[in-house]
């Protein structure tokens, strides 16, 4: 009877340790839609995410989204329901009616970097969290910078922005971006 | 004898029986121990595990809530991955709200044996659960599957330690028992010894010393005492056997050998002398006329006689020569010599000399008391005892009837 034990008791020593071989940590990204527009869900989802997952300061039932410029997907956004009551109104307008009052979110379209510079510097601390549809490499200085990809879309996180900003998003979204310096 | 006989075999193995005692109470304890940490530290670690699952599977749920709000499968991986380094699932499963499987997290994938895929199908037949609660509705629900890999691990770990223990407790108890065999041992060997030396010494004198054991010291009292009364006893016996022996050899009235002691002396006489160059004269006496002293003065004068003729026929003897009383007023000498003749005529010229005074009677009355002697000559008149015997008396009648005649 020993010796059975002792035979188990062995071949359960031997074993290899369950070494916690962590699960590959792919790129972060939705995946695209079929059909005419592939980017018009994932953007909704997105947009839509991030407001639900974002606190201003002042609480307000509607979330207005302002639209700088001309845009690719943006058009095409399907307005979804938030929790607690709120909801996000796109908001179109001329550059120059973009101001920290009238907005929560401000979406920058297809613009030049120095555009969106401009429209950021005034937006610099304020209680806006801005997104760029058209900066890969996020150097406008935008919170949030859209990916547009092939196969999927995704965002990266200016961490600089985002702490200088009034608006807090939630650190489980930041955790979700690709930061600019690659994961 | 109360322990066991001095003759038979010592009885083998005390040693042996105390480490044979001593070997199952510390095999037993030891299991006992073993066996009782073991399952214990299992179940205590079955109920940490399920703690820990409660909390693996409440952290992910709070980790991947915004992945799965975006719809991202990739970032929900990532986010169990990150946060369950600590986790003691085995398999952790994010499903959505309509049921599909979103991701799932197997860090020892393919490391469990089937032993320990059998166990954990036994100890945790089903998964801890959380729900994935969304800013406005459930998102899905977080499963996390036990594993027995680290209380299967423990446990063995356990029975390990616990057969080492048993091994050092095994020798360890094979250095007590020899102790304790040395302590409680010895003083059986001591009363083995003194037992042996009273049943076959005789050695009633001998008593225990104390052995500082309190069982071992009441038995010593009492084996003392025991063998207080037995020395007691031997003594009494002894005496009792001397005083017999000297009843079953001498004559209650005169104090002489009596007729047994003379058969037993005559025929060691007759074989001693030859060796020893000697003669030996057997003398035959018998009172003249003691039945009338008996039949008219009474017995008690009788008894004076005889008790008077003795001292009389001792009184001519010298040790080792000896005076029986065959029986009635019937006496014997055994007279060793170195004369061939054995000195027969002097002897009895001494012993009518000794009888010529008058007897004194206890009330004052004096007795004249004569004796009919017959002597016989070993070896030259009689080669052998019985017919030395049968001359000795012939002569000795013959005496008697001559003084009969001469009165």
């Amino acid at each position: 009877m020993f010796r059975a034990l002792l035979g188990i008791a062995l071949l359960a020593l031997g074993l290899p340790a369950s070494a916690a071989a962590d699960a590959q940590v792919s790129k972060a990204g939705l995946s695209l839609d079929a059909g005419p527009a592939p980017y018009a869900g994932p953007l909704a989802r997105t947009l839509t995410a991030i407001a639900e997952y974002s606190r201003w300061p002042s609480e307000r039932e509607t979330l207005r989204l302002c639209l700088a410029g001309p845009s690719d997907h943006a058009e095409r956004f399907t307005v979804q329901p938030l929790a607690r009551g709120r909801q996000l109104r796109p908001v179109a307008g001329p550059v120059s009616a973009i101001a920290p009052e009238r907005c929560e979110i401000v979406y920058l379209g297809r613009l030049s970097l120095a555009e969106q510079r401009a429209i950021i510097a005034g937006l610099r601390e304020t209680a806006v969290l801005t997104i760029a549809e058209n900066d890969p490499a996020c150097r406008s200085g935008a919170m949030i910078c859209l990916l547009f990809e092939l196969d999927e879309m995704a965002f990266r996180i200016n961490l600089d922005a985002v702490s200088r900003s009034q608006v807090r998003i939630d650190p489980r979204v930041l955790r979700m971006s690709e930061s600019p310096g690659g994961d | 004898m109360p322990l066991w006989d001095g003759t038979g075999a010592k009885p083998s193995g005390i040693r042996e029986i105390l480490a044979r005692g001593h070997y199952r109470m510390v095999t037993f304890a030891v299991i006992l121990a073993a066996t009782s940490l073991t399952l214990t530290g299992a179940i205590l670690l079955r109920v940490f595990n399920q703690n820990n699952l409660t909390l693996s599977v409440r952290t992910v749920s709070y980790a991947v809530e915004p992945a799965m709000f975006f719809g991202d499968a990739d970032e929900v991986r990532s986010a169990i991955g990150s946060v369950s380094t600590a986790t003691r699932a085995r398999r952790i499963e994010v499903i959505d709200s309509a049921g599909r499987l979103i991701a799932v997290w197997q860090p020892g994938a393919g490391a469990e044996t089937d032993l320990e895929h059998a166990l954990n199908q036994v100890i945790w037949p089903s998964p801890v659960e959380a729900p994935i609660a969304g800013p406005d509705r459930t998102l899905g629900t977080v499963r996390a599957y036990g594993s027995v890999s680290q209380a299967f691990r423990y446990s063995v770990w356990g029975f390990a330690i616990g057969l080492a223990c048993l091994a050092i407790t095994i020798v360890a108890t094979r250095v007590l028992a020899r102790r304790l065999h040395e302590e409680v041992v010895a003083p059986l060997e001591h009363i083995a010894e003194v037992a042996r030396a009273v049943s076959r010494d005789r050695q009633f004198g001998r008593r225990l010393s104390v052995s500082g054991i309190a069982e071992i010291d009441r038995f010593t009292q009492d084996f003392n005492s025991l063998l207080g009364e037995l020395q007691g006893w031997q003594q009494t016996m002894l005496i009792e056997n001397r005083a017999l022996a000297h009843q079953a050899e001498h004559d209650p009235l005169t104090g002489l050998g009596n007729r047994a002691a003379f058969e037993r002396e005559y025929e060691l006489a007759i074989a001693a002398a030859g060796p020893a160059n000697r003669t030996l004269g057997l003398f035959v006496l018998d009172l003249d006329a003691f039945k009338d002293v008996n039949d008219q003065l009474g017995h008690d004068v009788g008894d004076a006689v005889l008790v008077e003729a003795a001292r009389r026929l001792s009184a001519s003897v010298r040790a080792p020569d000896r005076a029986f009383r065959l029986g009635g007023d019937e006496f014997a000498l055994l007279m060793l010599s170195t004369l061939p003749d054995c000195g027969a005529a002097m002897v009895i010229e001494r012993i009518r000399r000794a009888f010529e005074p008058p007897m004194v009677l206890p009330q004052g009355e004096e007795i004249g008391v004569a004796a009919s002697i017959g002597v016989a000559c070993y070896p030259y008149e009689a080669a052998e005892s019985q017919s030395l015997r049968v001359l000795a008396d012939q002569r000795m009648y013959d005496d008697k009837r001559k003084r009969k005649t001469a009165d």
